[in-house]
């Protein structure tokens, strides 16, 4: 059985399970305990598990962070939520230097098993300081692992993969798909498992391989293109790292011609590895190179027009994989 | 210095083009504008000519090689000038290359999945290359349907099924950019492609036609040949033939070729001999109403016996259409124009004039009927009150 919920609803019910389940999980955050969240994702929370549990924090992400990293080093699973997901700019040395890197450094005598929730993406000229897609940085630091939701199934089973996990989980978490509503399984067990990505559609022309809000916009082109008689497989990675390879080197293997698409920066964003790995270990398999598709290298401007300009959209995405089942790329 | 010879870009279209044959051999003297090779395309064969007077003093690739548009082919030499080979790693080369892979005056055949080295080399996509290698097949003198002239897995699968004799996939049936609203009229066009058609051709004077058409305001030249060519086709069975059954289909349904905004679509008139001219017209009306809003219904299209199309409308004077299968035949009706004609008594007056063409498969009528049903038609459009 299913539920149709909102993205929102998701993660906070994957939280209120979790917390069922397990009394070591705790939530921190600026304005999620009396508030309850700027989506209200964490709305109702406080009066089940106390405040002690849900805890409205001072504003600063560095001691949000150091002291959540604290927390898991004792044994406890926090929920660390960034408010948005540009913020934790200000806690990079307590996820860079510390979160990601104790486990290995103390030998496995210790892990963090922190989550940290992270609301991301372009939305609503909320410019350039609330607009990013900062996911490339951390599956470049070895040390964390990087989830990154596209609808209301992947919100909750991802979360609860994250809260579960052992290691420190940055989960992006796109601000326009909280209201989004999507089918939920009926299961308090429901996980997502980390690390292994979901077809969303088939078929032999070409693939879509996208991840988070991109995956709805690439199943919107997919469908301007079978109307158009050119089937395209869309995979939605969910788990940017550990990556899902052998899904990449699958969808290459059966279709030839890959559009790696993300809402982040193009330029060193995770298309690239993604681009490179086919390159690499899928030369083979290709029968063009693959073409990735991304926001502009500028900041995410803050004038409506330029800001709708700047990043992949259906139409985009169905262009390029148009050209490539015509040969023109 | 010396002159480059490039293989010439003779259409928009053109990529690459192939070499027929050399006029002149390496070491003759050759003038300015003296043909000097053969080029082809897969429209035209054209004589290269010499872009200098001089001594041609490299000639490369033999008959049968496809070199890019802007490919060097060779060089002309002022005499006494040492001969300069064109650079080994040329760009245009390297960039567009469907070049083989030799080294001037070399004509030796390589197996261009593996070349390497130096500057020429075959453009191939790596899974293009990869199939080649697995199905034996050579990539040389294959052209790339890719950017640049790449070559793709399109063209490998292209080239392993044309030696092979299988039966072309779905996929690969239609030309890649053509619009899927075209795929059916392309697939179905492709099947007439190899009908043996006939034509019988005659210009039906339509003076009293025309007279009729002025004076019933509501009556069209469609209607009128819709219902003059159903009442004919009881008698000439042979015009209706189910070319799936060998035997004449039973209803005379007409088709009618009708320019819409979704295309050429033909909607069909039913049981058309049973209609009176004004009940045809009424049904012309409402098909085409419904054809311009996309509203026909699927009783309304296929299984005609026989279709006419009109360019008329289009001002246009003749048109020879191709029959839709499993119908056999067509009648093409041309514009209505003011004519010279000569009357009875030997004056020539001006007359309305329709030309009519019947396209006919071959195998299922001859010459003769067909002529005599078209005679019968044109009669009928100059005396159509024998039918009404």
């Amino acid at each position: 059985m299913a539920r149709t919920i909102s993205f929102s609803d998701a993660t906070l019910e994957a939280m209120q399970e979790e917390m069922r389940r397990d009394p070591t999980v705790f939530l921190m955050g600026e304005d999620i305990a009396k508030q309850g969240g700027i989506f209200g994702q964490f709305k109702g929370l406080p009066q089940e598990f106390g405040f002690d549990r849900v805890r409205d924090t001072p504003i600063s992400e560095a001691a949000l962070v150091g002291a959540g990293v604290g927390a898991a080093l004792t044994g406890c699973r926090p929920v660390v939520d960034m408010h948005f997901a540009d913020f934790i700019t200000c806690a990079m040395d307590e996820v860079v230097n510390q979160a990601a890197k104790l486990r290995y450094m103390f030998g496995e005598q210790c892990a963090v098993p922190m989550t940290l929730r992270a609301p991301d993406g372009i939305t609503k000229s909320a410019g350039s300081q609330h607009s990013q897609s900062l996911e490339a940085w951390f599956v470049h630091t070895p040390g964390l692992e990087v989830v990154i939701p596209a609808d209301a199934e992947d919100a909750k089973g991802l979360l609860k993969a994250a809260i579960r996990s052992d290691n420190p989980t940055l989960y992006f978490e796109h601000k326009v798909l909280f209201p989004q509503k999507g089918a939920v399984p009926d299961d308090d067990d429901f996980v997502v498992p980390i690390g292994r990505a979901k077809t969303m559609r088939e078929g032999g022309d070409v693939a879509i391989v996208t991840y988070g809000i991109t995956v709805g916009r690439a199943l919107d082109a997919a469908a301007q293109l079978e109307a158009e008689g050119i089937e395209a497989t869309v995979i939605n990675l969910r788990t940017l790292w550990p990556l899902d390879y052998d899904a990449l080197a699958n969808v290459a293997a059966r279709t030839h011609r890959v559009v790696v698409v993300h809402e982040a920066v193009k330029i060193g964003g995770i298309g690239g590895e993604i681009a490179a790995f086919l390159g690499e270990h899928c030369f083979d398999d290709l029968d063009a190179p693959v073409v990735r598709l991304g926001a502009a290298h500028v900041p995410v401007p803050f004038a409506p027009i330029l800001q709708e300009a700047m990043y992949p959209k259906a139409p985009m995405i169905a262009d390029a994989a148009r050209k490539l089942v015509r040969r023109e790329l | 210095m010396p002159v480059e010879i490039v293989m010439p870009k003779l259409g928009l279209t053109m990529d690459a083009g192939t070499i027929g044959r050399w006029l002149k051999a390496p070491g003759e003297t050759v003038r300015e504008g003296e043909p000097l090779l053969e080029v082809s395309t897969d429209k035209i064969t054209y004589e290269v000519a010499s872009p200098a007077s001089g001594i041609l003093s490299d000639a490369r690739g033999g008959e049968g090689d496809e070199f890019a548009c802007g490919a060097v082919l060779g060089t002309i030499g002022v005499a006494g000038e040492a001969a300069e080979a064109p650079p080994a790693n040329d760009f245009r080369a390297a960039e567009h290359s469907v070049q083989p892979l030799e080294s001037p005056r070399v004509v030796a055949p390589v197996h261009l999945a593996n070349a390497g080295g130096n500057g020429t080399r075959v453009v191939a996509s790596p899974a293009a290359r990869k199939l080649a290698r697995e199905s034996g097949v050579s990539l040389q003198g294959l052209r790339g349907s890719g950017p640049h002239g790449r070559i793709t897995l399109h063209d490998v699968t292209a080239k392993a099924r044309a030696s092979s004799g299988a039966p072309a996939s779905a996929r690969d049936e239609f030309p890649p950019r053509l619009p899927p609203a075209r795929r059916a009229i392309y697939k179905k066009m492709t099947e007439v492609g190899r009908l043996p058609l006939a034509q019988v051709e005659t210009t039906a004077w339509v003076d009293a036609l025309a007279a009729l058409i002025r004076a019933n305001g509501d009556i069209g030249w469609t209607a009128f040949a819709v219902y003059a060519a159903a009442r004919l086709l009881l008698d000439h069975a042979e015009l209706r033939t189910d070319a799936s059954t060998g035997a004449p289909f039973e209803r005379i349904s007409i088709g009618i070729a009708a320019d819409t905004p979704h295309g050429l679509i033909v909607p069909v008139v039913r049981d058309a001999e049973r209609r009176t001219l004004a009940d045809v017209q009424r049904e012309i009306g409402r098909l085409a109403a419904a054809a311009r809003a996309g509203s026909l219904s699927p009783d309304d299209v296929g299984s005609a016996a026989f279709s006419i199309s009109n360019v008329g409308p289009q001002r246009v004077e003749r048109v020879a259409p191709l029959p839709d299968p499993p119908q056999t035949a067509i009648l093409g009706l041309g514009a209505v124009t003011q004519r010279p004609s000569v009357a009875a008594s030997g004056q020539i007056v001006a007359a309305h004039a329709m030309m009519c063409v019947l396209t006919f498969d071959h195998r299922f009528v001859d010459g003769a009927p067909a002529a005599r049903f078209l005679a019968a038609f044109a009669a009928s459009c100059a005396d159509p009150g024998r039918f009404l």
